[in-house]
């Protein structure tokens, strides 16, 4: 058994313990699920052996960062995994405690006070490198060319969304499977209706796109070379949550809306997330111009490739 | 989240077959305009399928000596830049995808030393026979019989959308040699070889509304088919056809149908001033391309699974569904790129408007697919 087969496995049990507490629905960070997640040493796991880390690339994780994204991600393990790899990258310490990934403004990325609590600390770029900060101190500032540091934030946070992406999607779908088949209208559960089969299934398609684009995503990340990858991936993620959430609720009818119900926190996180480091006009607008430079067929080929097999002369 | 999978590697001779590929088409494509192009695998050249053959490029994945042994890898990246490319491969298509595996499969010596190389040369053509005028998506209400005669079968019946069977000299028909339908539904079907010229065959092509003529309705009238024409095992023609449907299903054929257009138009877009270029229609081009690109990573899984000897029909499934559904997005978001488009562009997008409505049909309808993955998630 590798590593992130063992760390997926304690991660499954992890929130499968806090699956049915009674908690407050808008809360960010479960204190229980991170303390024993900081047990495990998941904050870490993308960091190297020097720094305490298991040096785990994006490919290994994707199973964990998927999972916790399917129930919710009660705690921000995604933010704060890829946070630490970046501050050790940069030749820093990594955090201590949660960090949520930030960025100034003037380029997608979350609010403070909105999109996660007000006092959280949160990894950004201050206009010469990547550093952690309260969100309060955090300056309006806009941006004239981005300097490799930020580019690095902006593809590492945009992936991470598509990984979370493709685990709420997969959430989403198991869902409302098992709500398909325990509610009954007309006296038969609702997956016996021909119109909901076939919306289960496009659901199913939509969350199996976003995994295939999220795995290519990762292994060409960890070859190196991502950001033609991640542009497509996160774009097809984003598709794929304007699908997928309505699909997801219509199956569910009025319940899917309501704040306790597990869909909302599902639905709520895609959509933040389809925002985050850039909406889907930013990477269509990438992509579209990767096309004009290479011809639409070779850019096609160097977005889905698989790795080491660039050289197509 | 186990449904796809890790990356797998193209092996390095994959890549040099695309080179190989690309330097054989540079000898054809200057005489393609961009309507031939969008005819794609329903273009039909023989000429052209004899060239394939000759390189060893039709049933390269076959053992010796019907084929090269090569890797599922290998064939997949030579379709793609057919396709891609807009190759007039429609008539050694079928064969290679799935007539000539089924052959080789179930097929006896006989069979396999008859039919095999000249499907590897290009000259022989191969059409499905599964349709019925009373038998689409319900294929098991098939009616067309085959009944005992001294040394062989006497077939009737008829077949419908047979695709290109103008052009075929054999196709591999689905009768039923016990019957009657509504009380054997899948049982008591058998496959036939079935060489087009014999007596009592006629094959009238079906004008479409592209004024073009792809679908046939072949009558068999008293047809008399010999024993050693019966492909695989009398009875098992349903299961025969299942595993067939799956490759029928798996290929880059089934989201690259529209492309030819997408990257005409990136090409136009190529030559202008990027002052001239608006952001939105990039994002328009930046969403076709990164479509293509994540149903190309979902085809190279399935074909990771063919190569492995695994089942790949529920990833072959959702490829088909989701992509028909974008090579029909592609006319009307390519001809919003233009004021308007150069006639030879205007040609390629109506032809391609025109072709739409079969690309959710052919291979398994939409409410099929659909029905078969509502299956794989346990609510049906």
């Amino acid at each position: 058994m590798s590593i992130s087969d063992i760390l997926l496995e304690q991660v499954v049990r992890l929130h499968a313990d806090r699956q049915n507490r009674r908690r407050d629905e808008t809360e960010e960070c479960d204190p229980v699920l991170w303390a024993k997640a900081e047990e495990l040493g998941l904050p870490l796991a993308m960091c190297p052996e020097a720094a305490g880390g298991f040096e785990l690339k994006w490919s290994e994780l994707f199973d964990v960062l998927a999972h916790s994204a399917s129930c919710g991600e009660p705690a921000p393990l995604g933010d704060t995994l890829v946070a630490n790899a970046l501050l050790c990258a940069a030749g820093q310490a990594p955090a201590q405690g949660p960090v949520f990934l930030s960025l100034p403004s003037g380029f997608a990325g979350r609010e403070p006070g909105l999109n996660f609590p007000a006092d959280a600390r949160v990894l950004t770029f201050n206009g010469a490198a990547i550093a952690l900060a309260s969100p309060a101190g955090d300056a309006d500032r806009a941006i004239a060319a981005r300097p490799p540091q930020e580019d690095q934030l902006i593809l590492a946070g945009a992936l991470l969304r598509v990984v979370q992406i493709a685990g709420a999607l997969q959430g989403a779908l198991d869902l409302s499977v098992r709500y398909a088949q325990e509610r009954s209208q007309f006296g038969r559960p609702l997956s016996k209706f021909q119109a909901v089969q076939h919306m289960l299934a496009q659901l199913a398609s939509e969350a199996v796109a976003t995994a295939a684009a999220a795995r290519m995503a990762c292994a060409r990340m960890d070859d190196g070379d991502g950001s033609l990858a991640v542009a497509v991936a996160k774009l097809r993620a984003g598709r794929a949550v304007e699908k997928g959430a309505m699909l997801a609720h219509q199956i569910h009818g009025a319940i899917g809306i309501t704040l306790e119900y597990p869909l909302a926190r599902l639905s709520r996180n895609m959509w933040r997330w389809s925002e985050d480091f850039g909406g889907q006009r930013h990477w269509a607008v990438a992509v579209g111009r990767a096309g004009l430079a290479r011809g639409a067929w070779e850019t096609v080929i160097a977005a889905s490739d698989p790795i080491g097999a660039s050289d197509n002369g | 989240m186990s449904v796809t999978e890790g990356v797998t590697m193209l092996p390095p001779a994959a890549l040099k077959l695309r080179r190989e590929v690309r330097e054989f088409l540079a000898g054809y494509a200057q005489d393609w305009t961009t309507f031939d192009r969008a005819h794609s695998w329903a273009g039909v050249d023989r000429e052209f399928s004899r060239a394939v053959g000759k390189r060893g490029w039709i049933g390269m994945t076959w053992p010796a000596p019907w084929g090269a042994g090569r890797s599922a890898f290998e064939r997949f990246v030579l379709q793609e830049e057919m396709l891609a490319a807009g190759a007039p491969v429609g008539l050694h298509w079928v064969a290679d995808r799935q007539s000539g595996p089924l052959i080789l499969k179930v097929g006896t010596l006989e069979q396999q030393q008859r039919y095999l190389p000249g499907i590897a040369s290009g000259d022989i053509s191969f059409c499905i026979g599964m349709s019925e005028p009373n038998a689409g998506s319900d294929l098991a209400s098939l009616e067309s019989r085959a009944d005992r005669d001294t040394g062989g079968w006497r077939l009737n019946g008829t077949k419908l959308w047979t695709t290109n069977a103008q052009y075929c000299q054999v196709m591999i028909g689905l009768f039923r040699t016990q019957g009657p339908a509504r009380e054997m539904r899948q049982g008591g079907l058998t496959q036939f070889l079935i060489e087009l010229d014999c007596p009592g065959i006629e094959v009238r092509p079906i004008a479409d509304l592209n004024g073009e003529s792809h679908f046939n309705e072949v009558v068999f009238n008293d047809v008399f088919v010999p024993d050693e024409r019966v492909l695989g095992t009398e009875g098992q023609g349903w299961e025969q056809v299942t595993s067939e449907l799956a490759l029928e299903r798996s290929g880059s054929e089934r989201f690259l149908s529209a492309f030819p257009l997408v990257a005409a138009a990136a090409a136009k877009f190529a030559e202008m001033p990027e002052a001239r270029i608006e952001s939105a229609d990039l994002a328009t081009l930046g969403a076709l391309i990164a479509e293509t690109a994540v149903l190309r990573s979902l085809s190279l899984m399935v074909a990771g699974k063919l190569e492995r000897d695994e089942d790949p029909s529920y990833l072959a499934v959702i490829t088909k569904d989701l992509g028909a559904e974008l090579e029909q997005r592609t006319a009307p978001a390519v001809r919003s790129l233009f004021d308007m488009p150069a006639a030879d562009l205007r040609k390629a997008i109506e032809h391609t408007t025109r072709a739409a409505p079969t690309f959710s049909l052919r291979g398994g309808a939409r409410e099929i697919l659909r029905g078969i993955t509502a299956r794989s998630l346990g609510v049906r």
